[in-house]
């Protein structure tokens, strides 16, 4: 809807971070792999109602569908304990959660 | 628990009395509320509330909905009749299943990556209201560019005529009077039959909104467009995804929604830039201050002051004992300046990290629509006033609404200051 011109890079909602913790992230194809205690997440779409919290914090690890308004991970869906806790933290409709132990998740070596 | 061995619980001074908030809101009341042990009791004419006033325990009620309910008694301080809370029941006021049918019906046009398409647009109207209030030296900064500048964004995704922002904006206006006890309508006003306690806000300005949302939905049934009544027009003609009464009260309330809150949020953000020069000389030095900027602002604002929840059954919070069918309120005035969870909480602090706000609301389902859209705007605004290298001077008093709802302004003295 509202065709408009898409301009300029992402913004990035970067300062919502709950926590002030340093990550490293480097994107290898669709795996990222990160620093820390890797875990994977899932999305539970029932439950989910598109707040858009997890694209906001995650944009490399959930993508909320422009139509349906329901998130889902795209790739590997592994992230650190630390990021997954804040995304978890934050969203609204307690939709995501930590699988574990995040098995294959170990990326980094 | 056995209610003739419960100790009585500490009352809370008085903040639900609009009359207070005419000269800003009642901060150091809510400060002794966030002190006491366990949840305040608040009287409230013939059925009190528990003040939730401290930042985790808001976070508690509103991440539990099914034990604090949105769709019980109200959502407001006062309860409604059984058949007006049904006649008003609009999104804000359910819980899943409803709540999440319903929001994913305009969830996706409110998504990060589609408020992002609007950027240009949201960026030409900035620039066009900027520019007049430089040319014009100045003037009612509410009138100017807060309020003018979310309805008009919220119109053109809507669909509907910019051409009557300046109706809608009245009708808003006529709403938040709803809120406080300084009703001015008649109550046949715009040709209003319906009982007042039957209309969102007991207003006839509801009746007046509901009309011009089914004029709308008429022209769009007749043509169809790329906009959000269409939308929704068709959500409805579809199998019934939405019902009639349904299409009627997502209009008003993203009418509504809007554009109120967004207009608060930009006359506090005026008053706090020109209190504090010296922080909006930290956003022009470094303008990746922006976006943590925005936050602060929105914080600083507190749009919407409380939202509350009705007990689905008995529990505990803080220690406290709840019964079923309790009124519960989340004070989002009193979370947001939490000294537990902000360092200098009554600091305007424009590079503030981990600003986890409840301007929003308070982290659970019912999160705020439009939080991305007014982000959009409030970032806009800041980057072309700095652009601009725009400083603002207040030139009068606030002229505050006696609301203890929405934290409005209704009108405040703004020129560009010396630096500009």
């Amino acid at each position: 809807m509202g065709g408009r011109l898409d301009r300029g890079p992402a913004r990035s909602w970067g300062c919502l971070w709950a926590s002030g913790a340093q990550f490293s992230t480097e994107i290898l194809g669709e795996r990222a792999a990160v620093s820390g205690d890797p875990v994977r997440v899932t999305v539970d779409s029932e439950r989910c109602i598109g707040g858009g919290q997890c694209e906001m914090l995650e944009p490399e690890v959930f993508l909320l569908d422009d139509e349906t308004a329901i998130s889902s991970v795209i790739g590997s869906g592994v992230l650190s304990r630390e990021r997954a806790e804040v995304v978890v933290h934050r969203c609204p409709g307690a939709a995501i959660s930590i699988v574990e132990p995040a098995d294959g998740a170990r990326l980094d070596g | 628990m056995n209610p003739s061995t419960a100790p009585p619980p500490t009352l809370a001074p008085e903040v639900a009395d609009p009359r207070l908030y005419l000269d800003g809101i009642p901060h150091e009341r809510f400060a002794r509320i966030r002190a006491m042990p366990g949840l305040a009791w608040h009287p409230y004419g013939d059925k009190g509330f528990w003040a939730v006033t401290r930042h985790a325990d808001v976070r508690a009620v509103s991440r539990n909905p099914t034990v604090f309910s949105s769709a019980i008694g109200h959502t407001n301080l006062w309860d409604l009749e059984a058949d007006a809370l049904e006649a008003r029941r609009s999104l804000i006021d359910t819980d899943a299943p409803d709540h999440t049918r319903l929001r994913r019906m305009v969830a996706g046009a409110f998504t990060p990556k589609n408020i992002r398409r609007w950027e240009d647009a949201v960026r030409e109207i900035t620039v066009e209201l900027l520019d007049e209030f430089l040319a014009q030296g100045g003037g009612d900064w509410v009138e100017m560019v807060a309020a003018p500048l979310p309805i008009r964004v919220i119109l053109s995704m809507l669909g509907v005529p910019v051409a009557d922002a300046g109706y809608l904006v009245e009708l808003s206006n006529y709403l938040v009077e709803g809120t406080s006890d300084a009703q001015s309508l008649p109550p046949d006003a715009f040709g209003n039959t319906t009982e007042l306690r039957l209309l969102p806000f007991n207003s006839p300005a509801s009746h007046a909104l509901f009309e011009y949302g089914d004029e709308m939905r008429s022209k769009r049934r007749a043509e169809p467009r790329d906009d959000l009544v269409t939308h929704l027009v068709e959500a409805e003609a579809d199998g019934g995804r939405i019902s009639r009464h349904e299409f009627r009260h997502l209009f008003h309330l993203l009418v509504f929604a809007g554009n109120e809150t967004t207009r608060t949020a930009i006359s506090h953000g005026a008053m706090a830039l020109a209190a504090n020069p010296d922080q909006w000389q930290r956003v022009l030095d470094e303008g990746e201050l922006i976006e943590s900027a925005t936050e602060e602002i929105i914080r600083w604002a507190t749009p919407v002051l409380h939202m509350r929840r009705t007990a689905a059954a008995d529990c505990e919070l803080a220690g406290t004992a709840i019964a079923a069918g309790d009124k519960v309120v989340m004070w989002y005035a009193s979370a947001n300046r939490d000294e537990a969870v902000y360092a200098d909480p009554f600091r305007f602090d424009v590079g503030r990290a981990g600003n986890e706000h409840f301007a929003f609301g308070g982290g659970g389902p019912h999160l705020c629509l439009g939080a991305f859209l007014a982000r959009l705007e409030v970032s806009v605004l800041l980057e072309e006033m700095a652009a601009r290298r725009m400083f603002l001077e207040q030139r009068s008093q606030a002229v505050r609404m006696a609301s203890n709802f929405v934290h409005g302004v209704l009108s405040v003295e703004m020129a560009p200051g010396a630096n500009s």
